[in-house]
């Protein structure tokens, strides 16, 4: 109750939310969790959680500062959960790309030895994001989340172990397949929409 | 000697860690002699400067410029939170 007097002089808005914040909001748990229904949900359920805990806002900053931080910390929340559910039938991720890649020596096959391919950097920034976009679609859930935590959300190896209960090697076979993937897909992909 | 193969896994953890003395020298000998790994280690390191650059621009709203809560969610949304408060 004195949280909530204390609150009172504050300019927080929670009427004006989801008018204001809804779609900058949506927009940026779709970036993280790449489907429309995760995002909403996770949406949601932080401007409930910022209701719920309006009295704690230190009337610093603004409100959708607050909610972005309450809505990191519901996509890491989702990002476990949904990563231990798809988790109890399989111990690991058998999705290696390796094979694809390099032949029993070791080296690049054949078709990854054409001098033809233009460097990642040439993408431009909007291509990039939406070939990215594409190609996380086709890694293994795991391989996308971690590298989602890795890379975007930007956790430290030992928050992504801790969250999803996985070894420091474990994480890093992980981020290297995604790596791997990612990497020859998005050449490939835009190579295609080039030609 | 590291093979390729190698190669493309330490270049992927050198992402996470600061890699020995000895793997950084052989890592290296490799590179300047493998045009393919030279090449994969440039991507590899575009994928990781720029991934986290436009994920930090989401607050200028870079990415997923046209994406929009759906009109049900909204609404959904904001009875939940008038009856919450």
């Amino acid at each position: 109750m004195e949280e909530a007097i204390e609150k009172s002089g504050d300019a927080m808005n929670p009427a004006t939310w989801v008018e204001e914040h809804g779609d900058y909001l949506f927009r940026y748990a779709l970036s993280r969790l790449r489907d429309a229904e995760s995002a909403e949900e996770v949406v949601q359920e932080m401007f409930l959680a910022g209701l719920r805990h309006a009295g704690q806002f230190a009337g610093r900053g603004t409100d959708r500062a607050w909610l972005l931080g309450i809505l990191k910390r519901k996509i890491v929340d989702y990002i476990r959960k949904r990563s231990r559910a798809s988790n109890l039938s399989t111990s690991g991720d058998e999705n290696d790309p390796s094979d694809m890649l390099f032949d029993q020596t070791g080296s690049w096959r054949a078709e990854f030895r054409r001098g033809s391919d233009r460097p990642l950097d040439s993408l431009e920034r909007k291509e990039f994001w939406d070939v990215l976009r594409k190609c996380l679609d086709g890694l293994t859930p795991r391989q996308a989340d971690v590298f989602t935590l890795r890379e975007m959300e930007q956790l430290t190896t030992e928050e992504i172990c801790k969250e999803l209960e996985i070894s420091t090697s474990n994480l890093w076979v992980l981020l290297h397949r995604a790596r791997l993937r990612l990497s020859v897909c998005m050449k490939s992909r835009w190579q295609n929409e080039v030609e | 000697m590291y093979s390729c193969k190698d190669v493309s896994e330490l270049v992927s953890e050198s992402l996470e860690q600061k890699l020995s003395l000895w793997q950084r020298v052989n890592l290296w000998i490799h590179l300047c002699l493998c045009g393919l790994c030279w090449r994969f280690r440039k991507d590899l390191n575009h994928l990781h400067d720029e991934t986290r650059q436009l994920a930090n621009e989401m607050e200028h709203q870079v990415v997923e410029p046209d994406a929009k809560l759906s009109i049900e969610s909204c609404e959904r949304i904001k009875r939940m939170l008038a009856s919450q408060q």
